[in-house]
C-alpha cells in the first residue's frame, strides 16, 4: 500500500527529519527504518532490487539517468533540477515535491550554520554559482542560495556568476567593501569557477587581501573539465589572489539533500580530497568492490546515506570512488567506465557510458 | 630471466627492470638502434638465404615442444604470465594452446598458399612474380591475451623479415622464451630478432627502433595506435590492430536445433574464455527472445561450470571497483524492467546479466555474459552497425541458408570473422586477422611482365 505526500504519517516523518537536521535530535537508525518502508511501500522497483541486492544498499546514481526511483510519483513537482551528466550526454532529471524541498533546505542551512561559520559573525557570503533566478534547474544554484541566506550579511553578499560568466566589476565591489569595512568573505562555489578566476586576476595582476576570518568552499571539483588541480594547488591559487588562509570542500548531488563538509584537513585522496565524516544525518561510507560490505579502510565504492531525503530512496551509491580512512571516507572522481586492455575495448568506451 | 631477447651480435645495452606485486623481471635494451638496425639487416641477408619450407619445419618443430604442456621452457612462462596478468594457470595454458597450437605445418603452409598462393614466390620467381618481405619489421605487442605475439613475430619470420618486438609490459615473458627455444632449433631465425621494451612515453626509443623498420605493426588501444601511426614514414607498411568489438547472435531456429543447455555452453566458453580480455571475446549476446531467458537461465549455470573448470583470474582493485559498479547498475536496471535480471558468484568470479536493451551496459571483461534479448536477426545485426568501424568477431548462431544470409550481412556491416558460438576466441593462422591479409600485407611483389623470358617459363 502506497503512503501519499499528504498523508499525515508522511508530515510527521518529515517533522522527525526536520529535528534530526536541525537539533540532531531523534535516532537515526529508527528514522533509516522509516524511510526504508517508505521506499519499500511506494516503489515496487526498489523493493525488488533490494529483494535482489540486499535492503538498504544504495541505488545507483545512474537510475536517475532512466527517471529513477520517485517515492511519490503522482505529487506534484514543485522543483525538477537536472544533473551534471559528466560522464556523457545523458542528463537525468531529480523531481522534488514541497515537503522533499523544504526538508534539503533545512538540511542545507543546518549544515551552513555548522560547517560555514563556526566564528560568531555574519560574513560576506560569495557565491561562484549562477543564483537561483538564472538557473532554476541546478541544484547547486538552490543549494548556494540558502547557504547565502542562511549565513551570509544581505548587505555585503553577492551571487557573482551571471548570464555572461563571472561579473568581475561585481566581485571586485562586493570584495572592496567587505573589506573596507573588515567583514570576512565567505566564497562559495564550483571548483572550475575559482580555477578560471585565480587565472583571470593573477593574470590582471589583481588580488585582495580579505579580512581574518575569511574562508574559501569548493564543491564539484572537476570531474568532465579539461584540467584537473590537486586540491592544495587550487587553494595555493586562491590563497595568492585572496590572502584567504582558510579552506574547506563541499560535497553534494543533485540527487541528494544533505551536503558534506570535510571532516579534517589532512589530504586522504589521490589529489588531496581531504575525508568527510559520518554524522547525525548518515553520510558517506565505503562498500568493498568484491563484497559489497562497508570498509573502515582502502578504496571501493561510495555510498552515501542521506536522512534528509524524502522523495527518494535515501541511500545512494553516487558512483564515486570512496577512499574510507580515519577520519571519514575521501571521495575521489567517479568510477571510470571501464579499464581498457590492449585491443580488447568495451562497448561503454566507445558511447560515452551511456 | 630476462624478458628480452637479445642476438650474441647485439653490441651495448643498457638494463630495465619490469615488475608486477612482488616479483621484479630484468630485461636489457640496445643503447645504439643505428647499430641495431644495421645487424638486423645483416641477420635478414642470412635469413633469406632459407627457404620458406625451411622456416616453416622450424616453427613447426618449436610449436612442436611448445604444444606440450610439460615443456620446461612454457611451463616457466605460464607461471611468469600467471603472475603479471593474475589469469590462472589454466586460462594462461589454453590461451597458449590455442596460440601456438595455430603454428603447426598444416596450418602455416594454408596461411602462405591463401594469401601468396604458391608458398615459394619468397624464394625466387614462380611463375613470373615473386614476393620480397620487408628488411626489417617493429611489432608493438599488447599483453591482453598470453602468447598473442607469436602470431605477429611468426608471419614476419614467414617473409624472411628480422623483427624488432616491443614487448607487452603486461605479458612481457613469453616472447623471450619462445625466441630462446627458436634459437634451439634454427639460430639463424632467433639471431634475426631484437625482443625488448620501453616505456610508452619513451618517444625518443620508439623513434630510434621506428627508423630501422620498413614495416611496423600496431597492437593496442586507439589512442596507443595513433601515437604509433603518427610516427610511420609513407615508405613504411604499416599494420594496426586497435580497439576491435566483438558480438554474439543467436537464432531461434539455433536455439531450438541445440536446446538452451547446449546453447549456454557455448555462450558460457566464449564469455570465460581469457577471462574474457581478448578482443575476440563477446561484450554481448543478442538471442532471440523467445529463448532469452531460458538461454541466460542456463549460462549461469554454464558460468559456473566453466569457473571450475578454468578458474577465473585474480581481479584487481580498479578492475573489481569497475566491475561491482556495473554489475549494481545491472541488478538496478534488472529490478526496473519487466523482463531483467541478474545471476552472479558471490565474487566477482563470473556474471550473468539479462536485459532487453544493448544499453546501458554492465559487461567489460572479467567473466561478464550479457544476455541481449532481440525480436530477430536482422535487428540484432542492427544494434551492431553503430559500432561498425570496431566490429571485428562474430559467434553466429544460425543454421543453414539464414546463417548465410545473416553472415553476408554482417560482412558488409564489417566484421571480419564469423565462428561458431563457443569458438569465438580460437581464431585460426589463416585469418585475414581484423580483415587484411597479414601476410600478403607485409610483402612487395616484382612480376616479370611482356618478356621473352617470362613466355619462355610459362611456357
Amino acid at each position: 500500500m502506497t503512503v501519499a505526500h499528504d498523508d499525515p504519517h508522511v508530515h510527521r516523518l518529515f517533522e522527525r527529519l526536520a529535528l534530526l537536521a536541525t537539533d540532531r535530535q531523534g535516532d537515526p537508525d529508527a528514522l533509516h527504518e522509516q524511510l526504508v518502508e517508505l521506499a519499500v511501500a511506494n516503489s515496487p522497483e526498489v523493493a525488488r532490487y533490494w529483494k535482489q541486492v540486499g535492503t538498504g544498499v544504495g541505488v545507483p546514481a545512474d537510475a536517475y539517468k532512466d527517471g529513477g526511483p520517485h517515492l511519490f510519483p503522482d505529487e506534484p513537482a514543485v522543483r525538477e533540477f537536472r544533473t551534471s551528466g559528466t560522464t556523457g550526454a545523458v542528463r537525468g532529471r531529480v523531481r522534488y515535491t514541497r515537503l522533499g524541498l523544504a526538508l534539503k533546505g533545512i538540511a542545507i542551512r543546518a549544515n551552513a550554520r555548522r560547517a560555514l561559520i563556526p566564528d560568531p559573525v555574519e560574513p560576506a557570503v560569495v557565491v561562484f554559482a549562477p543564483s537561483e533566478e538564472a538557473a532554476p534547474d541546478m541544484a547547486i544554484a538552490f543549494d548556494m542560495a540558502r547557504i547565502r541566506e542562511e549565513c551570509g550579511d544581505p548587505h555585503y553578499s553577492a551571487s557573482v556568476i551571471g548570464a555572461g560568466g563571472v561579473d568581475y566589476d561585481l566581485l571586485a565591489r562586493t570584495l572592496d567593501r567587505a573589506v573596507a569595512d573588515e567583514v570576512p568573505v565567505v566564497m562559495v562555489g564550483a571548483s572550475f569557477a575559482y580555477v578560471n578566476v585565480c587565472d583571470r586576476l593573477e593574470a590582471e595582476g589583481r588580488r585582495w587581501e580579505l579580512p581574518p576570518g575569511s574562508r574559501m568552499f569548493d564543491g564539484g571539483g572537476f570531474k568532465g573539465r579539461s584540467r584537473v588541480m590537486r586540491v592544495d594547488d587550487l587553494r595555493d591559487s586562491v590563497r595568492r589572489v585572496f590572502g584567504i588562509e582558510r579552506f574547506g570542500n563541499i560535497f553534494g548531488m543533485t540527487e541528494l539533500a544533505n551536503q558534506l563538509y570535510d571532516s579534517s584537513d589532512e589530504p586522504v585522496g589521490p589529489l588531496g580530497e581531504r575525508p568527510k565524516a559520518w554524522q547525525h544525518f548518515g553520510g558517506p561510507r565505503v562498500r568493498d568492490p568484491r563484497t559489497r560490505e562497508f570498509v573502515t579502510e582502502g578504496r571501493g565504492l561510495l555510498e552515501i546515506t542521506d536522512l534528509s531525503l524524502l522523495d527518494r530512496p535515501h541511500v545512494l551509491l553516487t558512483g564515486d570512488l570512496g577512499i574510507a580512512h580515519r577520519d571519514g571516507v575521501a571521495i575521489a572522481g567517479r568510477v571510470a567506465g571501464s579499464t581498457s586492455r590492449g585491443c580488447s575495448l568495451s562497448l561503454d568506451e566507445l558511447t560515452g557510458g551511456q | 630471466m630476462s624478458v628480452s631477447w637479445l642476438p650474441d651480435w647485439v653490441g651495448a645495452t643498457e638494463s630495465f627492470t619490469l615488475s608486477s606485486g612482488d616479483d621484479e623481471w630484468p630485461g636489457a635494451r640496445p643503447v645504439d638502434w643505428a647499430l641495431t638496425g644495421e645487424g638486423l639487416r645483416r641477420a635478414h641477408e642470412r635469413l633469406r638465404e632459407l627457404p620458406v619450407r625451411r622456416i616453416v619445419d622450424v616453427v613447426d618443430v618449436v610449436a612442436e615442444r611448445w604444444a606440450k604442456r610439460d615443456f620446461p621452457l612454457r611451463r616457466k612462462a605460464v607461471v611468469d604470465a600467471v603472475k603479471v596478468t593474475g589469469m590462472s594457470e589454466e586460462t594462461v595454458d589454453r590461451a597458449l594452446d590455442a596460440e601456438v597450437g595455430n603454428l603447426r605445418t598444416g596450418s602455416l603452409l594454408a596461411a602462405l598458399e591463401r594469401e601468396l598462393g604458391d608458398p615459394e614466390v619468397l624464394d625466387g620467381f614462380r611463375g613470373g612474380t615473386r614476393a620480397i618481405g620487408p628488411r626489417v619489421t617493429l611489432a608493438v605487442f599488447s599483453g591482453n591475451v598470453p602468447g598473442l605475439p607469436a602470431r605477429s613475430l611468426v608471419r614476419a619470420l614467414l617473409v624472411k623479415s628480422a623483427l624488432i618486438a616491443k614487448l607487452p609490459a603486461k605479458e612481457p615473458n613469453f616472447t623471450a622464451a619462445f625466441l630462446r627455444s627458436l634459437h634451439e632449433v634454427e639460430p639463424v631465425l632467433a639471431d634475426a630478432v631484437v625482443a625488448t621494451y620501453w616505456s610508452r612515453s619513451d618517444d625518443t626509443t620508439l623513434s630510434a627502433a621506428l627508423e630501422q623498420a620498413d614495416a611496423v605493426v600496431a597492437y593496442g588501444s586507439d589512442q596507443a595506435c595513433a601515437a604509433i601511426r603518427a610516427k610511420v614514414a609513407p615508405h613504411q607498411v604499416y599494420e594496426e590492430h586497435g580497439h576491435k568489438l566483438s558480438f554474439g547472435i543467436v537464432t531461434d531456429a539455433y536455439a531450438r536445433l541445440h536446446g538452451p543447455a547446449e546453447v549456454a555452453r557455448r555462450i558460457a566458453a566464449d564469455c570465460s574464455d581469457f577471462d574474457q580480455h581478448a578482443c575476440l571475446s563477446p561484450q554481448v549476446y543478442l538471442v532471440d527472445r523467445r529463448h532469452a531467458r531460458a538461454v541466460a537461465e542456463h549460462v549461469a549455470d554454464a558460468m559456473r561450470r566453466a569457473a571450475s573448470d578454468c578458474p577465473p583470474g585474480t581481479v584487481d582493485e580498479d578492475d573489481a571497483i569497475v566491475l561491482q559498479h556495473r554489475r549494481i547498475n545491472a541488478e538496478w536496471r534488472a529490478a526496473s524492467t519487466a523482463s531483467g535480471e541478474v545471476w552472479a558468484a558471490s565474487g566477482l568470479e563470473w556474471t550473468v546479466v539479462l536485459d532487453d536493451a544493448l544499453l546501458p551496459l554492465s559487461g567489460a571483461g572479467n567473466r561478464v555474459a550479457r544476455i541481449v534479448a532481440v525480436p530477430d536477426p536482422a535487428a540484432a545485426v542492427e544494434l551492431m552497425r553503430p559500432y561498425a568501424r570496431h566490429l571485428q568477431n562474430v559467434g553466429l548462431g544460425a543454421v543453414g541458408e539464414e546463417f548465410w544470409r545473416i553472415a553476408d550481412q554482417l560482412a558488409r556491416v564489417g566484421a571480419s570473422r564469423i565462428a561458431a558460438p563457443g569458438e569465438m576466441s580460437r581464431a585460426g593462422f589463416a585469418w585475414r586477422h581484423d580483415g587484411q591479409p597479414r601476410i600478403a600485407g607485409l610483402v612487395r611483389w616484382c612480376d616479370v611482365e611482356n618478356h621473352p623470358e617470362s613466355a619462355a617459363t610459362e611456357g
